[in-house]
């Protein structure tokens, strides 16, 4: 958006053959993007804020035109970027699905035949004739969702929209999604839920500054986003304030090397140094682990392990040990919080400075090897078979044998 | 669904200068009404009076005029009952200042919209010439009421052959008021400031129109030019010429005010489709 007198001034200084300003404020919000998505596959488009997710998906559905390079869609294109675009509050529900179908590209008589089950899709009772600016906001979504859902393009373009309406309705709409995939149409989805994108596609592309950094298979790609955008800090990667700095590491035992791979079951130590610039009282210190989608696992804690409030006069390194390491194999994320004793902001704080792998391996010479699909932890157990003797206890299922004392005996 | 795979759609920086890419417009006509159709629903939902709006403006427009051009400053009314005059002229004027009104901000009203779905976007100005039309139709069924009416008090000729020409005025008034129309939203979108022209220009063209005054009150000599230089004025002058039967309007002038209207269209669909590829990245 420029004003009329930024132009004036942009044709003057042109005039007067000046190098104007202007022109270094352009960018390319994407270059030398290629890539091909194979027919009735769900690919995923990931990336940082601002690496081109969404001019992506701009370019692809006409909205904005690209400067340079083109693209080819087979078949009818839908998209969904947002849920409802067009709604009139003013109008009722029939008239809005007839408006917004148009919008999306559909004709008017295959909005008619598909009225009634966009209807029953959104399940919002009887208010159908009511103007949706009376809608809570929840009926609002189902309504448009349900238009999208039955839009059947040959190609569907989806931004986070899914991101919307209650648990209950996003599984319904991801269903939905799911469904579209196996009818043999294409997706491709932009999103910030790794989770769900691990969950829903089949491929995907990693953006970065407007560059395809990686394209293949969701998981792998998932990973190596996950990896980029978590600095592997494990050497030098220091995080420092104006008093105190820190690092931290992940080491074997036997022999402080740094490991970036650590074997399931296996024994380590994350090392926190902590450095002061001034001297640091009564210090507290915490080691988190993140899952890949930042859900924390399991904080590894100073104080709670029997490690008194420490002093930093120059550097101090704090040992966590891990004896048979029972995070299951994936990608994981540390992160660290220097603490003074009895406050609650931390002092120092980085939250996942440096990601690291578990690799799948036996436990116990066990033939089989836990893997993720076993969950995210294994709690410390073991795993015996016993034969009992038949005792009266054990042949009297409905535990009638132990029945309170007052009541009469069963025969 | 594999039949429907062999159509492929080509995303890439459009060649040609002009391309306005009307077969893809005809494709999404359904649209076109629906978005009509909403306006006209929605324009008076909550209103006391609702349509009636449209029947009592130019009513009270007249009134005014009636009292205070003709009846205080005694201007013309070209030998015609003031009130047929001044709503012949009125309805058709108020057509043209409703359309540039509405496509005068539709990059900047829709922007909701046009960011996050495509569609061509001559759709909106076109969908707004459709519903301003069903407006005009309502007033101009008002104007034959008042019509029949003076007839039957003898004051006027009443009800000519002329009127089957009207549809093709409202046709000259609809490419005019689209062309303005294209032309004043493609600019607003870029340049902000032009929004604050748009009402001032609507006022403008009242006096620049012969609305108040009639069209023989121009200067013989300056017809020509008033008819090149402001198509509107040979618009407003057909339309007096259906309703009401007299009209110094020479083909000539109405040639020149063809001609014009013709290079504004054909201007404004350029430069409105120029903008509307990029303008989404920096509205």
């Amino acid at each position: 958006m420029s004003s009329l007198k930024e132009e004036i001034h942009y044709f003057l200084d042109r005039l007067r053959g000046r190098q104007s300003a202007r022109r270094s404020s352009e960018f390319y919000a994407l270059r030398d993007v290629t890539f091909s998505v194979p027919v009735g596959s769900v690919c995923g488009i990931i990336g940082r804020n601002g690496s081109g997710k969404t001019t992506l998906l701009k370019v692809l559905t006409s909205i904005t035109e690209p400067d340079e390079g083109e693209a080819r869609l087979r078949g009818r294109v839908g998209s969904l970027l947002e849920v409802g675009a067009g709604f009139h509050p003013e109008l009722d529900g029939i008239e809005n699905i007839y408006l917004n179908g148009a919008i999306l590209g559909m004709s008017r008589s295959e909005i008619t035949s598909k009225l009634d089950s966009i209807i029953e899709f959104a399940d919002v009772g009887a208010v159908m004739e009511t103007p949706v600016k009376r809608y809570s906001s929840g009926m609002y979504v189902r309504l448009a969702f349900a238009i999208a859902a039955y839009l059947e393009p040959d190609i569907l373009l989806v931004d986070e929209v899914l991101a919307v309406g209650d648990a209950d309705f996003q599984r319904k709409s991801l269903a939905k999604m799911k469904d579209a995939a196996g009818e043999g149409r294409t997706v491709l989805f932009v999103s910030h839920n790794m989770a769900m994108v691990r969950q829903l596609c089949d491929i995907a592309i990693f953006l970065e500054e407007g560059c395809v950094k990686q394209i293949g298979p969701s998981s792998a790609v998932i990973d190596r986003y996950l990896l980029a955008s978590t600095p592997q800090s494990v050497q030098v990667q220091r995080t420092e304030t104006d008093a105190v700095w820190g690092e931290l590491r992940v080491v074997e035992p036997s022999n402080e090397t740094v490991c970036p791979h650590l074997k399931f079951g296996g024994d380590y130590d994350f090392v926190l140094r902590l450095g002061a610039k001034q001297p640091f009282k009564r210090g507290v210190a915490q080691v988190r682990i993140l899952d890949q989608e930042g859900v924390l696992i399991s904080s590894l804690e100073s104080l709670a392990e029997g490690v008194d409030q420490f002093d930093i006069s120059e550097v101090v390194e704090v040992v966590f040990s891990i004896r048979s390491l029972g995070l299951l194999p994936g990608t994981y994320l540390a992160g660290y919080s220097l603490y003074a004793w009895g406050e609650e902001e931390a002092r120092l704080s980085a939250e996942a400075c440096l990601s690291f792998e578990v690799i799948p391996a036996t436990v116990n010479d066990a033939y089989w090897p836990y893997l993720r699909e076993h969950g995210i932890v294994r709690l410390a157990h073991s795993a015996n078979l016993r034969y009992p003797l038949l005792s009266p206890q054990l042949s009297d299922p409905a535990g009638l044998a132990s029945r309170p004392e007052g009541l009469p005996p069963v025969e | 669904m594999t039949g429907s795979l062999k159509r492929v759609t080509i995303v890439r920086r459009r060649s040609g200068w002009f391309d306005l890419d009307l077969r893809r417009a005809w494709g999404h006509r359904d649209l076109l009404f629906l978005f009509a159709l909403r306006d006209i629903k929605v324009r008076h939902k909550q209103t006391l009076l609702g349509p009636g709006w449209l029947v009592l403006q130019p009513l009270v427009w007249t009134a005014v005029f009636t009292a205070t051009v003709s009846g205080v400053a005694g201007v013309s009314t070209a030998n015609q009952p003031a009130p047929l005059f001044y709503l012949s002229g009125l309805i058709a004027w108020s057509y043209f200042s409703q359309v540039i009104h509405a496509t005068s901000q539709v990059f900047i009203e829709n922007e909701h919209i046009f960011s996050k779905v495509y569609f061509p976007r001559i759709i909106v100005p076109l969908s707004s010439l459709i519903s301003n039309a069903v407006a005009l139709l309502i007033q101009f069924l008002v104007v034959l009421a008042f019509l029949i009416a003076f007839q039957w008090l003898g004051k006027a000729d009443g009800l000519s052959w002329r009127i089957v020409a009207f549809p093709m005025v409202v046709l000259h008034l609809a490419a005019f008021s689209l062309a303005i129309g294209l032309l004043l939203g493609a600019s607003t979108a870029k340049y902000r400031d032009l929004a604050f022209m748009t009402p001032f220009l609507i006022q403008v063209s009242m006096f620049v129109t012969p609305v108040l005054y009639p069209f023989s009150a121009i200067p013989e000599q300056f017809r020509g030019l008033a008819s090149f230089a402001n198509p509107l004025t040979a618009i407003v002058e057909e339309s007096r010429w259906c309703l009401l039967g007299e009209s110094m309007l020479t083909p000539g002038q109405l040639l020149a005010s063809l001609f014009t209207t013709s290079v504004a269209l054909g201007c404004g669909a350029l430069l409105y489709q120029r903008v509307e590829r990029t303008v989404m990245d920096t509205i």
